[in-house]
């Protein structure tokens, strides 16, 4: 059973941007199946749904056959925008009027997209009032027969959701299998509300959730429900399709429910602030992928900067996302490579017995485009000498301009007799913004899993891969390496193992036995560095998704001693201020009280929550709690369009953390740590913080 | 209470000694027989358990109710038994074994090779890798099969409860596929128990004669999380009991459930404990491979012993160039496992009636309507 890799040839498909779309593809068995539409960019800039459909081409995303809506991307190809392009436009709702959520002037809305989101929970509402005006269950039965103006699943609004409550009463299960939220029949049917614990009520209950009567009463909120693990990709293949798609739709569901509901406020004697356009809005999104360009330029970043700079005036777009829980997965390194031929390496543990695939992300600083075809790569399989074959000539680019690059060269990995690859190698480059002739080189490395119960021979060695660079140009080169997010299938098996970088003189622990932290702590000023390896570092281990300007990055510390969590990921070593976290919230009590305590499943539970996901929450609750006051408040819309979340809330944190004599590590908790919010279920739990 | 010596002499690798009344082949994964067959039936009164006490009572009530031992006038015989359904499960078992055990022996054919024989005919040809032994040996001949381990042993947290139990346990991780209880699966279960208490004696012979220092003695740094039992590594009890086990399982489970898979349940059972072996740091991959030759070898000559399988498959490992590189992953398993048909079997001089006996009591226990 002998694996060899192909040598280098130019990437002739035409489909996929995204190399880990391009293999998922070429490892699935011949399907018959939809064919994504016949579709020829035209020359100039792609629309949002072209974009999409460039990197996710339309036929190729999976999902649950009952959510698929088969006619939808056929009909954005005919609709068409001011500028000729196939447009997103055609999935605005159409409700009746009594059936639109009403909304004040000076509403504000939040955005939570996660997964498992109970839509009834008593928190979010106010007796037999939500406060959740739309949610749209990507995971629902998409229903033939119903306007459905979506790609998948189903939307609900304020009025049926009250109904449903009303019908079923304290049959919560009802409720939710109503929403499309549980289906135990289906052997595949959605089931994370089945535990006491799902992800998106924990972080619905700390972003929006309040004690009766204690809401502000203009935040509103605006819910997407994700679909399960596998369908989105255990290593995230397509989080970026559902995620972009979510914020879009919540950005249009804003500006319909504002154009709707402005047409009765002069009737009833409101008015919004002077030039408003639309309702302002902050989401939480309590996902991402630990590797992934980290410069603003990957497809998410790139499509949520477009949504941001086209929101109408006074209607600022705010996106909050925690920095991942990887500081100790041994999940990053950097290799600083010599010119003339120099080369480095570094070895990757592929686990046995692991279920999942794994894939690593290289990536160069940025370099000259003539240097590109001199960065040689080679991964050699355990046991194995490495090889590195010349690099042939790259397809001409391309005259249409997408978020993303194409795929320009390929290798793969082969098994004689066998007709699909074991593994591949993609590169692409990626103009480097503001500095026109400077590529970043992108590396995605792919490979099949170490234990497949199927198809028990399609499977790699376990073991230690090496990964070698080699610079041949005239400069020195860094190159940054992270493996991609790598997940089972549900939350607590351990089928999907994660690889991981390793390195003698990596050290997990510190001299007193403590796990290994980025910095020392107690925390000294200036913050003493204790991440001292040569080459894996937990600097760097930050959220991919995170790193793009104009985010809030949020990170996690205990509450009793302000000790940074040690998994909340570290922001790289040199890096600017948008790539650190913007703040930290408590998202554990204590060494031994774990978590932040918020809501189950269901409303009798309150259960503990660990990780940076529900600091993401806090940190959303908080803008969107002052953004609500500014919106009561505000005269101009100005006032509103000049909020920059960023910048309020790690001044807001500063501020909190002002007790604290120490300097505070920007790459671990930003500008410092916020507090407990008031008016959520852990006020009173700790004294005033004093670190 | 010859048993109490196997018992503190077993210590931490108490389970593998036995540990349970009557020491005989206890078997490293040791409670079985004692377990469900009951240790505690063998001895036991109607009332309560032995003891001395319960000695010194009896006899007070002896001398005080029999007065002169005056003999019956006639007696009449109780009836002869009719199968082995008199006996406890135990003392069924070990005569069983008895019984099978004669069929199989272990014959070598060169200094490092021996071949498991049955009816005649060499079923399970093993091997021992070529890492020069018997010269000065290098022990970087091992470090492919050590560089494996230390991928493994990543997954020690993640393996703990079952690496724990299948110390003395891993008939009930079957027992999750096969619903395996004392009362409707009882000839089942003794069946079971018949295989791995067959399979024990044999697998010793072999790690005797084929002798592989365990990985702890070629480097300090595997450090595992069990104790490192005395007896050779290669090949390993635990993957050759439980190949046994799976094959007879499957066996019995294909009478009433029609099997989908090239790898069904019981053979993957039988992967995931041979693994946790290697990941608590006590066997090399290589050790599961042939362990698994040997238990899917010496199990389907008993099930051709008992009349349920009527052709055989020779098998070997451990003579390939290769044997030092592989990993015991299903995909090299399923290829270990391949063989040739064997002709020519010896017929069975030894008894082995009352072995038929059981196996269709076992096989009944899975019919359908």
């Amino acid at each position: 059973m002998t694996l060899t890799w192909s040598g280098w040839t130019a990437y002739e498909a035409s489909e996929s941007r995204s190399p880990y779309v391009a293999w998922h593809e070429s490892t699935k068995p011949d399907q018959a199946g939809t064919k994504p539409p016949q579709w020829d960019p035209a020359p100039g800039k792609l629309s949002a749904a072209e974009a999409i459909l460039a990197e996710f081409p339309a036929g190729n995303v999976p999902m649950r056959d009952s959510a698929r809506n088969p006619d939808f991307w056929q009909q954005v190809m005919k609709a068409k925008d001011s500028d000729g392009r196939p447009d997103l436009g055609i999935w605005s709702p159409s409700l009746a009027s009594q059936d639109i959520p009403k909304l004040p002037p000076d509403a504000v809305i939040v955005g939570v997209i996660d997964r498992g989101i109970p839509l009834h929970h008593a928190r979010l509402r106010y007796g037999d009032e939500t406060r959740i005006v739309a949610a749209w269950q990507m995971d629902a039965p998409w229903e033939a027969n119903a306007p459905s103006n979506l790609p998948m699943g189903r939307e609900v609004f304020q009025k049926e959701i009250n109904e449903t409550i009303a019908a079923h009463g304290a049959d919560e299960d009802a409720i939710m299998q109503a929403f499309g939220l549980l289906d135990m029949r289906d052997k595949n049917g959605p089931r994370s509300v089945a535990r006491r614990q799902s992800h998106g009520a924990a972080v619905m209950d700390l972003v929006s959730g309040y004690a009766p009567g204690a809401a502000p009463e203009n935040i509103f909120v605006i819910a997407v429900n994700l679909p399960d693990r596998e369908t989105i990709g255990l290593s995230g293949t397509f989080l970026d399709y559902f995620t972009t798609l979510a914020l879009y739709r919540i950005a249009a569901l804003a500006d319909y429910l504002w154009a709707e509901n402005s047409k009765r406020w002069q009737s009833e004697g409101l008015s919004p602030a002077e030039g408003q356009g639309g309702f302002p809005c902050v989401v939480n999104l309590s996902f991402g992928k630990n590797a992934g360009p980290r410069n603003g330029t990957g497809f998410f970043q790139t499509m949520v900067k477009e949504l941001r700079e086209s929101r109408p005036f006074g209607a600022p777009l705010s996106l909050v996302i925690p920095t991942g829980n990887d500081n100790l997965a041994q999940g990053h390194a950097v290799l600083d490579i010599g010119a003339d031929g120099a080369s480095d390496d570094l070895g990757w543990m592929v686990s046995p017995e692991d279920q999942s695939q794994n894939f690593v992300e290289i990536w160069t600083d940025p370099i000259e485009e003539d240097a590109v075809d001199k960065i040689g790569i080679d991964v050699a399989l355990p046991g194995q000498s490495p090889t590195a074959p010349a690099y042939p000539t790259e397809p001409q680019a391309e005259p249409v301009a997408s978020p993303s690059p194409k795929i320009g060269i390929v290798r793969t990995l082969n098994m004689t007799g066998e007709d699909r690859p074991f593994g591949a190698l993609y590169r692409r480059q990626f103009p480097e913004p503001d500095a026109p002739g400077f590529v970043r080189v992108q590396f995605v490395l792919a490979v099949l899993p170490t234990l497949n119960l199927s198809e028990i021979n399609r499977t790699v060695p376990s073991g230690e891969w090496r990964i070698t660079l080699t610079n041949k140009s005239a400069k020195p080169i860094t190159a940054s390496l992270s493996v991609q997010t790598d997940q089972s299938p549900l939350p607590t098996a351990a089928q999907g193992l994660r690889s991981y970088f390793t390195d003698p003189s990596y050290s997990r622990f510190d001299q007193q036995g403590r796990v290994r932290d980025s910095y020392a702590f107690p925390l000294t000023d200036p913050p003493t560095d204790s991440d001292l390896a040569h080459k894996v570092s937990r600097h760097g281990s930050l959220n991919a998704t995170a790193s793009a300007p104009g985010t809030v990055i949020v990170a996690g510390h205990l509450a009793n001693s302000g000790r940074p969590a040690d998994y909340s990921a570290t922001g790289p070593k040199n890096g600017a201020d948008w790539q650190m976290p913007t703040l930290s919230c408590p998202t554990e009590a204590g060494t031994v009280h774990i978590g932040t305590i918020t809501a189950g499943s269901r409303e009798g539970y309150a259960l503990p929550a660990p990780g940076t996901s529900f600091a993401s929450a806090q940190a959303t609750r908080a803008i969107a709690e002052e953004l609500a006051r500014l919106a009561r408040a505000a005269q101009n819309a100005s006032e509103l369009d000049e909020f920059d979340a960023v910048a309020w809330a790690a001044t807001d944190a500063a501020r909190q953390d002002e007790a604290s004599a120490t300097a505070v590590p920007k790459a671990k908790l930003g500008s410092g740590r916020m507090a407990w919010p008031e008016t959520s279920r852990q006020a009173g739990r700790t004294a005033e913080q004093v670190f | 209470m010859r048993g109490d010596g196997f018992a503190q002499a077993g210590g931490h690798a108490g389970g593998h000694a036995g540990g349970h009344a009557g020491g005989h082949a206890g078997g490293h994964a040791g409670g079985h027989a004692g377990g469900h067959a009951g240790g505690h039936e063998a001895g036991q009164h109607a009332g309560s358990g032995p003891s001395p006490l319960l000695s010194a009572a009896l006899l007070a009530n002896q001398e005080g109710t029999r007065g002169s031992w005056d003999m019956a006038e006639t007696v009449n015989l109780p009836k002869k038994p009719v199968g082995m359904n008199y006996l406890t499960g135990l003392r069924r078992i070990q005569t069983l074994i008895g019984q099978a055990a004669p069929h199989f022996h272990i014959r070598p054919e060169s200094s490092s090779t021996v071949s498991l024989v049955y009816a005649g005919k060499a079923v399970a040809e093993i091997t021992q890798p070529d890492i020069g032994y018997n010269a000065k040996a290098s022990a970087n001949e091992l470090a492919p099969q050590l560089a494996l381990m230390r991928g493994y042993s990543d997954l020690r947290v993640d393996r703990m409860a079952e690496i724990q139990v299948q110390l003395a346990d891993i008939t009930s991780f079957f027992g999750q596929a096969a619903r395996l209880n004392p009362r409707d699966r009882k000839a089942t279960m003794e069946m079971l128990s018949i295989v791995q208490g067959l399979c024990v004696p044999l697998e010793m012979q072999i790690k005797h004669m084929l002798f592989l220092p365990r990985p702890g003695e070629i480097d300090p740094n595997v450090l595992p999380i069990i104790q490192t039992p005395d007896h050779s590594a290669y090949p390993a009890g635990h993957a050759a009991e439980a190949f046994a086990l799976a094959t007879i399982l499957e066996a019995l489970m294909a009478k009433r459930i029609e099997p989908k898979e090239d790898w069904p349940l019981p053979s993957r059972i039988a992967h995931r404990i041979s693994v946790n072996r290697v990941i608590a740091g006590v066997h090399f991959p290589m050790d599961c491979l042939a362990g698994a030759v040997i238990g899917r070898a010496l199990a389907e000559a008993f099930l051709h012993l008992v009349g349920e399988q009527t052709d055989l498959v020779g098998r070997s490992f451990g003579a390939g160039a290769d044997v030092l590189s592989l990993d015991t992953t299903p995909a090299e398993i399923t290829r270990a496992l391949q063989g040739n048909a064997l002709t020519g079997l010896s017929p069975n001089t030894a008894p082995s009636d009352l072995l038929k006996a059981h196996w269709k009591a076992a096989v009944e226990e899975w019919a359908s309507k």
